[in-house]
């Protein structure tokens, strides 16, 4: 597909190549039939190089081959000129291409003057050469006349190189702005145009005057047509002009006029070089000077955007140069620091920070120098603004490098946090406010469960002092003898020391759970899950059987009390599921890298559309409770860098927990 | 001699309290599961049955039910035996007689246990003088 069209844009090259080449030579070659002063293909061929690429260059040499092999000479001499005018155009193209910015020539004053002396003076060079030495060798051009037909050669084809390539492109590529000049300026300019070949060419008017230099009325043409209708202006004026000239000359008629037509023609077209030139570094000129505003338009609305996007930014914006100096800053800045603009132009970075952290400030400001990249600073560190009356409050700040016409600069978005910072220790203190109501919940079941357990040892401790005082009653009537009763005290009296023992081990265990511990510390996870099972067991006893298999795991630094809290957290859902009867079963095994509890019961199992709500806070399928058991054991767990999670099926319910030997982090334990 | 049933599984209060009703007089039976107490009921015939409310598997309304709702034994005292709070309430809640809390001192057993028989005497007296103003007296109901 590509090939075809190819083929067929070479064969209608090369058919207007030569209609184009041979018209000219049958005109104009008076000298020498193969040398014309007026040779358009030049322009031509080099003007469809650059269009449409170096692919057509068969078409050049197909084309210049047929017009001249039907003029004169032999297939030889017509191949060696062929060859001439493609190496030529070729040379053009490349030249034009490599150093004139192609066909965007035109469009600066310097690659027009590039675009005349590659295009218009080298190219040349290289087809009047290789067509006259080949002329010259087959003998049909005598060497004394080679340097009279070279010259009209190589000026026939500057002149159509720099009046038809700079017509084609401008008209014939994509891009060209609006000209200035509107239709009617148009219709003057051409009336203008006119008027000036019908005084300069018209025997008539030019053989009424005296012999003034008629021609240089065209100059003043050409440059307005040229800053007023850019390339297309200038190449389409000088294109009527020298269609008018070489017809006049030609005819023999005005100021180009000679004895010779050749010498006559030559120095038309030497003329027309230089008005072709000429207009077209105005039209560059011109368009230098709307593309120059363009960007300047542009550069100011880019600025425009730019302040907006600053002035309305949420953050305060502050930039500053590389030295710390403000530069600019939005209304948001006014407002967060309370300084007016005009004294926030006057500052330096630092002047906006409290005195106690400018020190500190100094080497992060070089550290983003060294490496500019946009990152938020002090990354970890509490950040603190200084406002105008002296108050101090949080922010966040990101730092971006600019570039600017000005050099670097850096823009800092700063974000005043103090809201944000107070609402997150509301949040902190409504959570640990959860967590504490969630444990007195928890301690409250447990207090009643205790108070229980308690009692009991108290009841035979009572007893046994009652029956203490009778067996001395009874000694002291002498109903029984002295050695038996004090046989029947001392075991009364053991007993009642069990039965403190048993009450204090009780009171201690629930002590533990209470204590608000704050600190982790390394305590036996063995103790820990054993002590919270027989906890939940009192509270339950009679009710919940709880199954204990617990393996010696070791050390974990824990919160005794949260880690309590948890499991019996978890007990208390299974009892509950089981409607507080039945068997719970409480495992403690090592794992790899810490521990896994596990509660398991044999309730009826969690509803598929209850899972993925069960630990959320308040969340609850009980008719009591607060719906926090879970959130808060989840966070508790998470606190100590563990894990919590469940299978549940229609038989029962297992939860695990994992607790790392090593915590991620105890910090936030609440 | 008064029988009591004493239904506890604490080992140590089951044997300091035995010894205190022994010492009151009473003939103490003991019994440390719930499931056998209806069956020690028929056996030793009781008069008073002393009843812990926290036991293994024990539904203690249900028990009750049981109890009240046995021909047989179902008029007998029944007095709790709990150290949760509120004993009377929940004595009168699932139909026992009365409660002692636990811990307790001599004087409040002997006192419960005698103010409890003595209700149980003048109740049923008041019954019987009752179903004789009807006419529905069973003889040999006392």
């Amino acid at each position: 597909m590509r090939y075809a069209r190819s083929a067929v844009a070479n064969g209608v090259l090369s058919a207007a190549y030569a209609f184009v080449a041979f018209g000219s030579l049958r005109l104009f070659a008076t000298l020498n039939a193969s040398s014309s002063p007026v040779w358009p293909p030049t322009g031509l061929a080099i003007a469809v190089l650059l269009l449409w690429g170096p692919e057509l260059l068969p078409g050049v040499f197909v084309g210049a081959f047929a017009a001249n092999w039907l003029t004169a000479g032999t297939p030889a001499t017509s191949a060696a000129i062929a060859t001439g005018n493609a190496l030529e155009a070729l040379t053009g193209f490349v030249l034009v291409r490599r150093l004139a910015n192609g066909v965007q020539a035109f469009d600066r004053a310097r690659t027009v003057g590039v675009f005349a002396l590659t295009a218009g003076l080298v190219a040349p060079l290289v087809s009047a050469t290789i067509g006259v030495t080949s002329l010259g060798a087959a003998g049909l051009v005598p060497w004394p006349s080679y340097g009279d037909v070279w010259k009209t050669w190589w000026l026939g084809d500057a002149s159509g190189a720099l009046i038809i390539a700079p017509l084609l492109i401008s008209f014939l590529r994509s891009s060209d702005p609006a000209p200035a000049g509107g239709p009617r300026e148009l219709l003057a300019l051409g009336t203008a145009i006119s008027a000036a070949c019908l005084a300069v060419f018209s025997p008539a008017v030019y053989s009424a005057i005296p012999p003034i230099p008629l021609g240089f009325t065209i100059v003043p043409l050409i440059v307005w047509a040229g800053l007023r209708f850019g390339s297309r202006g200038a190449t389409g004026a000088t294109f009527l002009f020298s269609i008018v000239a070489v017809w006049g000359t030609r005819g023999g008629s005005g100021p180009f006029n000679s004895a010779d037509v050749n010498t006559a023609l030559l120095s038309l077209q030497f003329s027309i070089m230089v008005l072709s030139t000429t207009g077209l570094a105005v039209g560059a000129l011109v368009r230098e000077r709307l593309d120059a505003e363009e960007e300047a338009r542009k550069a100011k609305a880019a600025e425009r955007r730019f302040q907006t996007m600053v002035e309305s930014a949420p953050d305060a914006v502050v930039i500053a140069d590389t030295q710390g100096r403000i530069v600019q800053v939005n209304s948001q800045t006014e407002a967060t620091f309370g300084y007016s603009r005009g004294e926030l132009l006057h500052f330096r970075v630092e002047d906006l920070i409290p005195q106690r952290f400018r020190d500190q400030h100094k080497p992060y400001w070089s550290e983003f120098h060294a490496a500019q990249s946009q990152r938020p600073m002090g990354l970890g560190l509490e950040l603190f603004g200084r406002r105008k009356d002296g108050t101090e409050f949080p922010v966040e700040i990101s730092l971006s490098p600019l570039q600017t016409d000005a050099g670097i600069m850096v823009s800092s978005s700063i974000r005043d946090i103090s809201e944000r910072r107070a609402r997150e220790a509301e949040l902190d203190a409504s959570r640990h406010q959860i967590a504490v109501s969630e444990k007195l919940a928890a301690l409250g079941t447990m207090v009643s469960g205790v108070g229980h357990e308690v009692r009991t040892p108290l009841t035979y401790i009572n007893t046994n002092l009652e029956l203490i005082r009778t067996q001395i009653e009874k000694t002291a009537k002498g109903e029984t003898a002295l050695a038996q009763a004090t046989e029947a005290i001392a075991r009364l009296v053991s007993k009642s020391k069990e039965g403190v023992e048993r009450a204090d081990r009780i009171v201690r265990q629930l002590r533990q759970f209470a204590t608000a511990q704050v600190k982790a510390e390394p305590s036996a996870l063995l103790d820990v899950v054993g002590n919270a099972a027989e906890l939940f067991r009192s509270v339950h006893k009679g009710e919940v059987v709880v199954n204990v298999d617990l393996r010696p795991v070791g050390d974990f630094k824990v919160d005794r009390g949260q880690v309590q809290q948890v499991i019996i957290n978890l007990l208390n859902n299974g009892a509950e599921s089981m409607g507080n009867k039945g068997t719970l079963k409480i495992r403690l095994r090592p794992t790899a890298s810490g521990a896994e509890i596990e509660v398991e019961d044999n309730g009826p199992g969690i509803p598929k559309e209850v899972q993925s709500r069960l630990f959320d806070p308040f969340f609850t399928t009980k008719t009591e409770g607060t719906g926090l058991g879970l959130s808060v054991s989840r966070r508790i767990i998470e606190a100590h860098g563990g894990t919590i999670r469940f299978t549940t099926n229609p038989t029962g319910t297992v939860f695990t927990v994992f607790l790392p030997k090593e915590p991620v982090s105890q910090e936030s334990i609440p | 001699m008064k029988r009591i049933l004493l239904v506890d599984d604490d080992r140590e209060i089951v044997a300091s309290t035995a010894e205190l009703l022994q010492a009151f007089g009473y003939e103490v039976t003991v019994c440390a599961d719930a499931d056998r107490v209806l069956e020690m009921m028929h056996s030793k015939r009781p008069d008073i049955v002393l009843h812990d409310v926290r036991m293994p598997g024990l539904d203690l309304r249900a028990q009750l039910c049981a109890i009240r709702d046995d021909p047989e034994v179902g008029q007998t005292l029944v007095v709790l035996f709990t150290a949760v709070l509120s004993a009377k309430e929940l004595a009168e809640e699932v139909g026992a007689d009365d409660a002692i809390e636990k811990p307790f001192d001599s004087e409040t057993l002997r006192t419960v246990l005698r103010d409890c028989e003595a209700r149980r005497r003048h109740s049923t007296k008041l019954r019987i003088e009752r179903a004789a103003q009807k006419g529905i007296v069973r003889i040999g109901e006392e």
